[in-house]
């Protein structure tokens, strides 16, 4: 394993250039990792064996980014006010990695070691070898606990839903 | 290296403790600004782009931000390795023609003519140019006598930095008060300033 | 004019301490963790982070817990804190129809695709006070299987549009242009309506409330249908710059009212209903309320309606709308003026010396 020194990384092809079906995965990652509980990924990153070395790159750090709408909810977009947002961005390196690999993540709050542990996953995804156990070890149950929770609002939400007019119905 | 499609580029990271450096690095700028002349010592990132190095590393990572436009004069300017740390690390807008700028970092020999830079209004003479000249390794003899707010009396300046145009383009800038650019001359581990309210004279070679 | 004064330190550390004994309430009483703010006083930790204009629930609780319950004092310091961070840039427009909303409904169709769901909400409560319980106060829930199925929740407005009831929402190229950010830039007027929108989205409840009200009463045109009120969260985006795509950053809680005005047409433009618009975040139904009805009554340029009342006028509006602005400007008054009040002292004393004079 060659350790890559960070300062003369050269610079190759921008990111953009990663088709659409990985970006489609790593959003979907991305997604869960913001959404789970911090002591959940907590609880995950500790777990996790043999443990890599995580440097910082930058922060994590508190920030802002603006909201945006749309007027009428579909029409020219308008910003709405602020939301706190935490990043971080990670370098990993060590057990079990082929090479070094660079974590990053946004997450909506002020919580830097949500951010932290985000970028963490999200270097190890980065790893070849890696990639499947964090998909079936982390991302996966991670996944399954939102989507009950979701669920869980979902139902309770819908229970109120109003059936008590029984005149006859315009759109049935 | 397989992960190279998802991560070409591992910047490298910034100051190490970012809130406090940043102060600290903040404070020499404002020392240097109020004693014009007078060189500060300045705090660096570990491993900052080698074309831009630790004092320039430190004042960039300072003071540019999401907000505002830079301008990377003359060898910076084509160095992607910087172009990139400065984005990620600053989120400043790098831009193509210095006159948008409201930072340009340059080298003395690709300073372009102060005139040429955004010098603000009678109005809003803070719309202007912050110049942020790397003096590493100028060879020059150059010597001024400065005058003016934050010097009591008058205070020598060596300025290795400074060619024969130079003169001419600062005792223009100053002229034009309140508008004008700021000069921060910064070194490896150093930083001084010569903002637009300091004049500068001519000082004849071996005068004591 | 202000003079300063100097002095008075230990009368404001004492100030200070005596300020955060009364917030401490009862010391044998056990002290108010910001995690009970913020679940259980959440409409509150709403208003304060949308009048803040900063959503960050966890930040707002503590907030209200440190201002001892002045909705101001915690929006000023939500707008304080704000100015400490740096912005990392601007989401993607937020899709209110992408989740499924905790709250729906609709004024103007009864039966609409979806159906109407009443979510958490304060109406059709008898306004009685419960009696208070030791701990076990959540009411039970009768059950009812919810439906298997989650149902598409179109928004009621699409169902207008389809038939060019309603002005279309939506216009070609309409993203060419970044909306102005008055964060970013003084406010000018005349505004475009996305600017209007962002201020009347940080303005005070109680005021727009208050306009809203008189619109409806006849200060103004504006007695219209509440098209659509949805409370949910929508997931949040941000493109950042260096990994080249959106990146999903969580989600947020917003509440979202559309209302449908009827416009009698123009030479050009067949009768129609037209729209207005609120967004406001968390559970701030009687804002986003509020909010659409002044969006509504600022557009009487737009569609020739005569401009007479103060809720119509743009300017009036968004200039007293931000209640902290307002309250510096009032609150300031109890600033030193000592200088000034002398001044007009002498003068009155002068202007009464010459009126006795005269009548002497």
């Amino acid at each position: 394993m060659t350790s890559t020194t960070p300062g003369t990384t050269s610079v190759t092809a921008p990111v953009t250039t990663q088709t659409a079906p990985e970006i489609v995965a790593r959003r979907e990652s991305m997604r869960t990792l913001a959404l789970a509980d911090v002591a959940d990924l907590a609880a995950a990153w500790q777990a996790w064996r043999p443990a890599p070395v995580v440097d910082p790159v930058r922060g994590p750090e508190a920030g802002l980014v603006m909201v945006r709408g749309r007027t009428d909810a579909g029409g020219v977009r308008f910003n709405l006010g602020e939301a706190t947002v935490t990043r971080a961005t990670v370098r990993l390196h060590g057990a079990g990695l082929q090479d070094d690999v660079l974590g990053h993540a946004y997450v909506l709050g002020s919580d830097l070691e949500h951010a932290r542990l985000a970028a963490a996953f999200d270097g190890l995804l980065a790893d070849p070898g890696l990639h499947d156990r964090v998909l079936d070890e982390v991302i996966a149950p991670l996944a399954r606990t939102q989507a009950q929770r979701d669920r869980r609002r979902r139902d309770a939400a819908r229970r109120t839903r109003v059936d008590f007019f029984t005149v006859s119905r315009e759109h049935s | 290296m397989s992960t190279a499609a998802r991560t070409p580029t591992i910047p490298a990271p910034g100051f190490a403790d970012p809130t406090r450096d940043a102060q600290r690095a903040f404070r020499a700028v404002l020392d240097a600004l109020a004693h014009p002349t007078r060189s500060y010592p300045l705090g660096g990132p570990a491993q900052p782009p080698p074309a831009l190095g630790r004092g320039l590393g430190a004042v960039a990572l300072t003071l540019l931000d999401e907000g505002c436009a830079t301008w990377l004069a003359g060898p910076l300017g084509t160095d992607a390795e910087t172009a990139t740390w400065l984005a990620f690390h600053t989120g400043t807008r790098l831009v193509t023609d210095p006159a948008d700028a409201q930072f340009v970092v340059a080298d003395p020999a690709s300073l372009p003519p102060l005139a040429r830079l955004r010098c603000g209004t009678d109005e809003a003479p803070h719309h202007s140019a912050t110049v942020l000249l790397d003096v590493r390794g100028a060879t020059g003899t150059a010597r001024f006598s400065a005058t003016g707010p934050g010097i009591d009396g008058t205070a020598d300046l060596t300025a290795p930095w400074a060619d024969a145009g130079f003169l001419p383009q600062w005792t223009a800038n100053t002229a034009a008060f309140p508008r004008g650019v700021d000069l921060l001359l910064v070194g490896e581990d150093t930083v001084a300033a010569l903002p637009r309210t300091t004049r500068l004279h001519p000082r004849p070679e071996g005068e004591a | 004019m202000y003079v300063a004064v100097k002095g008075g330190e230990r009368a404001i550390a004492n100030a200070h301490a005596l300020l955060a004994e009364q917030g401490r309430g009862h010391p044998e009483l056990p002290a108010i963790d910001p995690a009970q703010v913020e679940g259980q006083l959440g409409v509150l930790v709403s208003r304060v982070m949308t009048e803040g204009s900063l959503y960050d629930p966890a930040l707002a609780a503590r907030a209200v817990l440190q201002a001892q319950g002045d909705v101001l004092e915690a929006v000023t310091l939500m707008r304080s804190y704000r100015t400490t961070l740096p912005r990392f840039g601007y989401t993607c427009a937020v899709d209110t129809a992408g989740l499924a909303p905790q709250r729906r409904i609709s004024a103007t169709f009864k039966d609409l695709p979806g159906g109407q769901q009443l979510g958490a909400t304060f109406d059709y409560t008898h306004r009685l006070f419960s009696t208070p319980s030791s701990g076990a106060d959540v009411p039970d829930r009768h059950d009812g299987s919810p439906d298997a199925d989650d149902p598409a929740m179109p928004r009621v407005a699409d169902l207008l549009g389809v038939g060019a009831l309603i002005e279309p929402d939506a216009r070609p190229g309409q993203d060419a242009a970044e909306p102005g950010d008055l964060t970013r830039e003084p406010s000018v007027f005349p505004m475009s309506r996305a600017e209007r929108l962002q201020a009347l989205a940080r303005s005070d409840e109680g005021f727009l409330l208050g306009l809203a009200y008189s619109s409806q009463r006849g200060f103004g045109t504006t007695h219209p249908f509440a098209g659509e009120v949805r409370v949910g969260e929508v997931e949040v985006e941000f493109d950042a710059p260096e990994l080249g795509f959106a990146v999903p950053l969580g989600r947020i809680e917003v509440t979202e009212c559309q209302m449908v005005n009827q416009f009698t047409g123009s030479a050009e433009t067949p009768a129609q209903f037209t729209r207005g618009y609120g967004l406001a975040f968390g559970r701030s139904e009687r804002k986003a309320m509020s909010m659409s009805i002044v969006d509504r009554a600022l557009r009487g340029a737009e569609f020739d309606e005569r401009v007479a009342s103060p809720v119509q006028d743009e300017e009036f509006v968004i200039s007293h709308g931000d209640n902290v602005a307002a309250t510096g400007f009032v609150e300031h008054l109890k600033l030193p003026h000592y200088v000034d009040f002398q001044a007009e002292l002498m003068l009155v004393r002068k202007l009464n010396a010459e009126f006795e004079e005269a009548h002497a």
